[in-house]
C-alpha cells in the first residue's frame, strides 16, 4: 500500500493481510488519493504479524530505547509489540495478533516510530486533535483525559472536518512560509463510555477498545475527515464548567507553556526537546490562543469552537495582533 | 557576580515570545517560564551584557533594590546551571535591552508534571559496543 502525509509516500508493506486490515481503519484516509508529488523521500513501513507465542523479550525489558544512529524503539509486552524507527531503514512494526486487534495499537498504531520518522526542525507531533471549518483549523490541546476526543468529534458533528483526536502533525512553516498546517495522522477516536453516550454514538461498532475502557470509533465511515488544514487558533481545554463554555483568550508564552507539556513526552522519545520548543514557539507566535472551559452541552462547545476559527481566521486575514503580556486572561 | 554569562543552551533550550522566555530543561524535563524583568535580564545576558554592568544599569533606572533582585536572580540562574560563566570577552558594544517603564521583581515558574511522567517512563541507551537490541548494562 502506498500512502501519504504531509506530502512524504510511505510505503507500507506486509506479508500479513490481518495485519493490515487491523491499521487499515486509522490511516485509510492517507491512502487516497493517490500520492501527489513529493517533498521528501519516501518513508518505508514494514510490518510483521508475529505468532502468538512471539514475545518481545530479545529486545529488552518494555519501555523506550534509543538507538545509535539515530533510531529508537518501543517495546511493549501487553500485548506484545515492537515498533522502531531508523533513518534509512524506516519504520518496523512487529506484532503478534493480540496486539494487532487491541484498542490503543489500532488507533494509533506506529504512533511513536511514524512520529520519529515525521519530525524535524519546523515540523512535530503534537498530543493534540484538530478539527476544521472551511480549511481554517484548531488544535485542540489539553492533558490525556481532558476531553479532547469529546470536543473533537462535538465539533464534527457540529459541521466540522475531523483531523485527530489526539496526535496530529504540525508544520510551523517560517515567517516567509506559507503558515502553519497541521496533518492529520489518523481517523480514529478513543471514547469514555459517557462520551459515547453524550455524543449519541452507542450505535457505532468500536474497532477496540483501550485498557481504560475506551471505545476506539473509526471516524472516516461517520464523519468528514480531511488531511491537512492551515492552523489559525489554539485551544487549550480547561475542565468542565456548568454552563455555556466561554473562551478566554491567552497570551502567547501561556499558550506555549500549556501545549508544551502534554506533548514534551512524545518529543523526548522521537526527536528533540528543542525542535518541540521551537516549533510550539513558531505556532505561538502566529497563531492566536484560548483556552475553552469544557461543557457537556455539546452542541454549545461546538459552536464555541466554530466561532473561536471564525474570529481567529479573521484575526489573521486582517493581521490583528494577539493579546500582550498583562492581557486580561 | 560573574564577569560574564552565557545561557547553557545544549541542557536548556529557549524561546521568548512576547518578553516572556519559556525555558525547557532537557535534565529533568521541567518548564521553566521566566516572568517579570527575568525576560529582560535573559535577553541582556543573551545580547553579551556583561551581569555587573545589567545590574547597575538597573540601579540607575529603577533603583537600588532592583538591582540588587536583579543580581539575585542572576546568581539563582547560575546555581540552577541555566546560567554558565564564560571565558569569552563580553562583546565591546553589546545591544542593550528595550526597557519597560517599571520594574516587576524577576522570578521562575517551574512546571515539573511532565518530569514526574517522564522519570516514571524513562528512556534506556542500548550499549554502545553490541547495540541494539541490548540495554546497556548500567542503564537499565
Amino acid at each position: 500500500m502506498i500512502a501519504s502525509l504531509a506530502g512524504r509516500p510511505i510505503l507500507i508493506d506486509s506479508a500479513s493481510r490481518f495485519a493490515l486490515d487491523a491499521i487499515l481503519p486509522a490511516i485509510d484516509h492517507l491512502l487516497d488519493p493517490p500520492p501527489a508529488p513529493t517533498e521528501g523521500d519516501a518513508i518505508r513501513w514494514s510490518i510483521a504479524e508475529e505468532d502468538d507465542a512471539w514475545r518481545p523479550d530479545a529486545f529488552g525489558p518494555a519501555g523506550t530505547y534509543r538507538i545509535g544512529g539515530g533510531g529508537f524503539a518501543v517495546v511493549q509486552n501487553e500485548p506484545p509489540s515492537v515498533e522502531s524507527f531508523l533513518p534509512g531503514s524506516g519504520i518496523t512494526l512487529r506484532a503478534a495478533r493480540e496486539a494487532f486487534m487491541a484498542g490503543d495499537f489500532r488507533a494509533h498504531p506506529a504512533s511513536f516510530a511514524l512520529a520519529a520518522a515525521l519530525s524535524g526542525p519546523g515540523r512535530q507531533v503534537l498530543h493534540a486533535g484538530a478539527v476544521a471549518h472551511d480549511g481554517a483549523a484548531a488544535l485542540l490541546v489539553g492533558v490525556g483525559g481532558v476531553g479532547k476526543s469529546t470536543t473533537a468529534l462535538a465539533c464534527a458533528f457540529a459541521g466540522a472536518d475531523f483531523l485527530g483526536d489526539d496526535l496530529v502533525l504540525v508544520d510551523a512553516a517560517g515567517p516567509d512560509g506559507p503558515g502553519p498546517t497541521v496533518h492529520s495522522l489518523f481517523a480514529t477516536a478513543k471514547l469514555n463510555p459517557d462520551s459515547v453516550l453524550a455524543l449519541g454514538v452507542t450505535g457505532w461498532t468500536p474497532i477496540g477498545t483501550t485498557p481504560k475502557n475506551k471505545a476506539v470509533l473509526a471516524i472516516r465511515d461517520r464523519l468528514s475527515v480531511i488531511r491537512s488544514a492551515a492552523i489559525v487558533a489554539l485551544v487549550l481545554l480547561a475542565p468542565p464548567v456548568t454552563g455555556r463554555p466561554r473562551p478566554q483568550p491567552l497570551r502567547a508564552a501561556e499558550a506555549m507553556s500549556l501545549v508544551m507539556p502534554s506533548s514534551i513526552p512524545v518529543a523526548c522519545r522521537t526527536g528533540s526537546p528543542a525542535e518541540l520548543l521551537a516549533v510550539v514557539a513558531a505556532l505561538a507566535r502566529r497563531v492566536p490562543a484560548w483556552r475553552l472551559p469544557l461543557s457537556w452541552d455539546l452542541d454549545a462547545l461546538g459552536t464555541a469552537v466554530r466561532g473561536i476559527v471564525t474570529e481567529a481566521a479573521d484575526r489573521l486575514r486582517r493581521d490583528v495582533p494577539r493579546p500582550g503580556p498583562g492581557a486580561a486572561a | 557576580m560573574h564577569d560574564c554569562l552565557v545561557a547553557n543552551s545544549a541542557r536548556f533550550p529557549d524561546q521568548t515570545i512576547d518578553d516572556e522566555t519559556l525555558l525547557f530543561d532537557a535534565e529533568t524535563g521541567q518548564l521553566l517560564l521566566l516572568t517579570g524583568f527575568g525576560s529582560i535580564l535573559w535577553s541582556g545576558i543573551g545580547a553579551g551584557v556583561r551581569p555587573t554592568a545589567l545590574c547597575e544599569e538597573i540601579g540607575r533606572r529603577f533603583g537600588a533594590d532592583a538591582a540588587v533582585a536583579s543580581g539575585a536572580f542572576l546568581d539563582d540562574l547560575v546555581a540552577a546551571g541555566i546560567l554558565v560563566a564564560s571565558q569569552e570577552p563580553a562583546p565591546a558594544e553589546a545591544a542593550t535591552p528595550l526597557w519597560p517603564e517599571q520594574f516587576t521583581a524577576p522570578g521562575i515558574e517551574r512546571y515539573d508534571d511532565i518530569a514526574k511522567i517522564i522519570a516514571m517512563d524513562p528512556i534506556h541507551d542500548v550499549d554502545a559496543t553490541t547495540g541494539w537490541p541490548r540495554v546497556a548494562a548500567d542503564k537499565t
